[in-house]
């Protein structure tokens, strides 16, 4: 993944966005990082809404998508993203605690990139999460143009 | 009905009458018209024979005469004497005075047969008349004349016919007869010819004399052989004119019959036209010539007495008929009027009106009738108003049973309503309490993914203390210290946080499992559950040969159902028989199934260590395990075994006893709806 990828992480719990973090970078990931601690705040960075931060022109993104989430749930955010024309070119890969088959499906139909289960099992986390760096490591992340 | 009786009689009557007259078909009776027709005919025959048997006797009488005349010595020397005198007025004198032949004549004359009114002699040569009671004829010739010119050939020794006399002109009955000379023999030409005349009336007065027998129209008719009438007719012929002898030819078929030689009686039409029976003969006066005689009688007169039966039968017949239409009317009159009477009150009743009454009065059958029919009305009548009053109370009672049954129906919808109100919120508690499931297990496991994860993050990091602290210079009693905290309290308290958030894991991993068992779709289908063993078996091969486990399988009958899910229940129910096997003696698991009631039973049987009594109905609930120490495993198995076979319509309980084993028995319908 180019430097320039910012990865953006929507997940409500400080604890879990910290440890993604911590692994995506030992697996040697050190793109900049920028944390929502809901859905509406994700959809007001992409879209340009609200007070808070708003995404760039030209600039590359990609997205992991917990999807339960207060306010506004993941599932939610990325039905918004992927009924967007240009939006819905940022990869999203989901993150869930769940592995319930047909939560996964929705995620998949909606049109999600990659579905990650959170596991509770460290190793198998730290795992998956390495995984996931490859994963970034390795896809063409378009920049994303359009109004913010 | 009166009338058709009236023709029916009428009919009879005429069949009697006929069968009076022609006879019964196929009996011996042949009825009066034949008798009295077979009466006339037998009259008319014998009357018919007698009259020949008259003629014939008149007949032979004249030829007597005649030849006792011709065959006379006297006659014939006396003629040959005449002849050999001479001709003409000679000989007639000589005649005149010839007493010899008078003597002879007169013997004919006096006769008490017949009236002779002439007698002649002719020369059989030229026809003159040698000798006549009338002398004026003396010399005259009668060459002409049909009896002379037969006899004269010597052919036939007489000739007898009625003709007309050439000389009289009257018809005469005319008898001629051969006279030979003294000593000429038989067959040869004679000298001379005898004509005896004879009035036909004569004949006819005796012949036509009927008598009383054939009554008033009764008459003899004769006919010469060309069927000219040889007698006076006491008719007028058809077209009304008056028949001459010997001028008028009968075209009657009795007389044609007779003329022609033939003999019978018939029915016909006589020469005035009219119908008659008659008796016709014929008289032989030669070989090759004859008369016709016909004796007949009226068909009218005939059967007189039979008409006279006959307008006695019709005016008997008529009485009969009249009689018997009086007789119907009164019939009518007495028997239709009250039937009428009784049939319009049963009309009426039938109407409705049971009211009505027929009239009683009568001791006969009618009366009966009335009054039997009276009383059944009246019990009608009665029965009616009972029955009246019957549904009456009947529909009051049923009144009030439908105002209960109203007013029940009416609580049981009302129950129905709290029913279904209380399966709603029953429902809604249920998805509630499903989504409470998903929602604690989902979100119960966001924290610890923390707990384990930082807890992780510190043993590495206190990895790291131990390195860093490897290398910085500590005193003995100091590092003693670090180590003794870090390997004596936190390293267990890590391993603590470890195993406590590991358990926490896996209850909330069955209590998801569960509440998605809850919310999956099933997929009914037909299902084999040979196959389905086979490959939950399949998945316990490792543990089976491990524990060295016996498992007996019975072929089992097929079932309706989520396969996916049945396999869970029977992945559960084996699992369990293995887990809890008596490690003490071998082990031996049972799969069985059998169809009962429209139910497929399958049993899953171990020889295990058994459940006790009092926890057999907590194996069930949720989280429960028999024996937490010596097993893994979150105790929700047969929580989902028994809400997967509820989903189905099925069931599932045990039989057991402790130290001998368990049997789990699963019952599924045989048909899903």
């Amino acid at each position: 993944m180019k430097k320039e990828v910012i990865l953006l992480i929507a997940e409500d719990d400080e604890g879990h966005a910290a440890l993604i973090t911590k692994n995506i970078q030992r697996a040697g990931i050190h793109n900049k990082v920028i944390r929502f601690a809901d859905g509406q705040e994700t959809i007001d960075f992409l879209f340009g809404e609200g007070d808070g931060p708003h995404r760039q022109r030209g600039q590359s993104y990609v997205l992991l998508l917990d999807i339960r989430m207060p306010k506004m749930d993941g599932i939610e955010v990325l039905r918004r993203i992927k009924s967007d024309p240009e939006i819905c070119k940022i990869p999203v890969i989901m993150l869930t605690t769940t592995d319930d088959p047909r939560e996964i499906e929705k995620c998949h139909e909606i049109g999600c990139s990659n579905y990650i289960t959170k596991p509770i099992d460290y190793e198998k986390f730290v795992y998956a999460v390495r995984q996931l760096g490859l994963f970034l490591l390795i896809i063409e992340v378009p920049k994303i143009n359009g109004n913010a | 009905m009166t009338a058709l009786f009236c023709v029916a009689f009428i009919v009879t009557q005429l069949l009697i009458i006929f069968a009076f007259l022609y006879g019964i078909p196929g009996t011996s009776y042949l009825g009066d018209y034949q008798q009295n027709r077979a009466d006339s005919f037998l009259r008319l025959g014998t009357v018919a024979d007698m009259k020949k048997a008259e003629v014939d006797q008149w007949i032979r009488n004249i030829r007597n005469d005649t030849r006792k005349f011709c065959a006379s010595g006297i006659t014939r020397r006396e003629v040959a004497r005449l002849l050999s005198i001479g001709q003409g007025g000679q000989a007639a004198a000589t005649l005149r005075g010839n007493r010899a032949i008078l003597s002879e004549v007169s013997g004919l004359f006096g006769s008490e047969h017949t009236t002779y009114r002439s007698i002649r002699i002719a020369d059989a040569r030229n026809g003159l008349i040698i000798f006549s009671s009338i002398p004026s004829e003396i010399g005259r010739s009668l060459d002409q004349d049909v009896g002379f010119l037969r006899v004269r050939q010597g052919n036939m020794p007489y000739h007898i016919d009625i003709r007309k006399d050439p000389l009289t002109e009257k018809a005469n009955l005319s008898f001629c007869r051969e006279i030979l000379a003294p000593g000429q023999a038989l067959g040869t030409t004679p000298i001379a010819v005898l004509l005896a005349e004879i009035d036909p009336e004569e004949m006819a007065a005796f012949i036509l004399h009927t008598g009383v027998g054939l009554g008033e129209s009764g008459e003899v008719v004769l006919v010469n052989q060309d069927q000219f009438v040889l007698t006076t007719l006491r008719k007028p012929l058809k077209d009304g004119s008056i028949a001459l002898p010997l001028e008028t030819r009968l075209e009657a078929l009795p007389a044609v019959n007779a003329a022609a030689g033939a003999e019978g009686i018939i029915a016909g039409n006589d020469y005035a036209g009219v119908p008659v029976f008659a008796a016709y003969r014929h008289i032989r006066l030669s070989s090759d010539f004859g008369w016709g005689m016909v004796v007949k009688q009226s068909q009218r007169e005939a059967l007189a007495s039979l008409r006279e039966k006959m307008s006695l039968y019709a005016i008997l017949s008529t009485v009969a008929v009249l009689l018997v239409l009086a007789v119907s009317l009164l019939l009518a009159r007495m028997v239709s009027r009250p039937i009428l009477r009784l049939s319009e009150v049963a009309a009426a009743v039938e109407e409705g009106n049971l009211s009505a009454r027929a009239p009683e009065g009568g001791g006969d059958e009618l009366g009966a009738l009335g009054r039997t029919f009276n009383n059944m009305v009246h019990r009608v009548q009665e029965w009616h108003e009972e029955l009246n009053l019957e549904v009456e109370t009947r529909t009051s009672e049923l009144s009030v049973a439908n105002e209960t049954l109203r007013k029940e129906i009416a609580e049981r919808q009302k129950a129905e309503e709290e029913l279904d109100r209380a399966n709603a919120e029953l429902e809604e508690k249920n998805r509630d309490l499903e989504q409470v499931v998903y929602v604690a297990s989902h979100d119960l496991r966001s924290p610890l993914v923390n707990i384990i994860g930082f807890s992780r993050e510190v043993r590495r990091s206190l990895s790291d203390i131990r390195a860093a602290i490897a290398d910085i210079s500590l005193t003995e009693q100091e590092r003693k210290a670090i180590d003794a905290i870090l390997r004596d309290d936190i390293d267990p308290a890590l391993g603590f946080i470890a195993a406590g958030t590991e358990k926490m894991d896996r209850l909330l991993a069955g209590l998801l499992r569960l509440s998605r068992t809850e919310r999956a779709r099933l997929e009914i289908a037909p299902t084999d559950m040979d196959l389905l063993l086979e490959k939950v078996l399949r998945t316990f091969e490792f543990q089976i040969k491990k524990y060295g486990v016996t498992v007996l399988r019975e072929p089992l009958p097929p079932c309706r159902g989520d396969e996916v899910q049945l396999n869970q229940v029977f992945s559960n129910l084996v699992d369990n028989a293995v887990k809890y096997l008596d490690p003490t003696r071998p082990g031996t698991v049972r799969i069985t199934g059998k169809v009962e009631d429209g139910h497929v039973i399958y049993c899953v049987e171990d020889n295990g260590i058994g459940i006790p009594a009092a926890h057999q109905g907590k194996i069930f609930e949720i989280f429960h395990r028999l024996r937490p120490a010596d097993s893994a495993g979150e105790g929700l198995g047969l929580s989902i075994v028994r809400k997967i076979l509820y989903r189905h319509g099925g069931r599932l309980w045990v039989e057991s006893e402790e130290g001998k084993g368990s049997k789990f028995l699963v019952s599924l319908p045989k048909k899903m709806g």
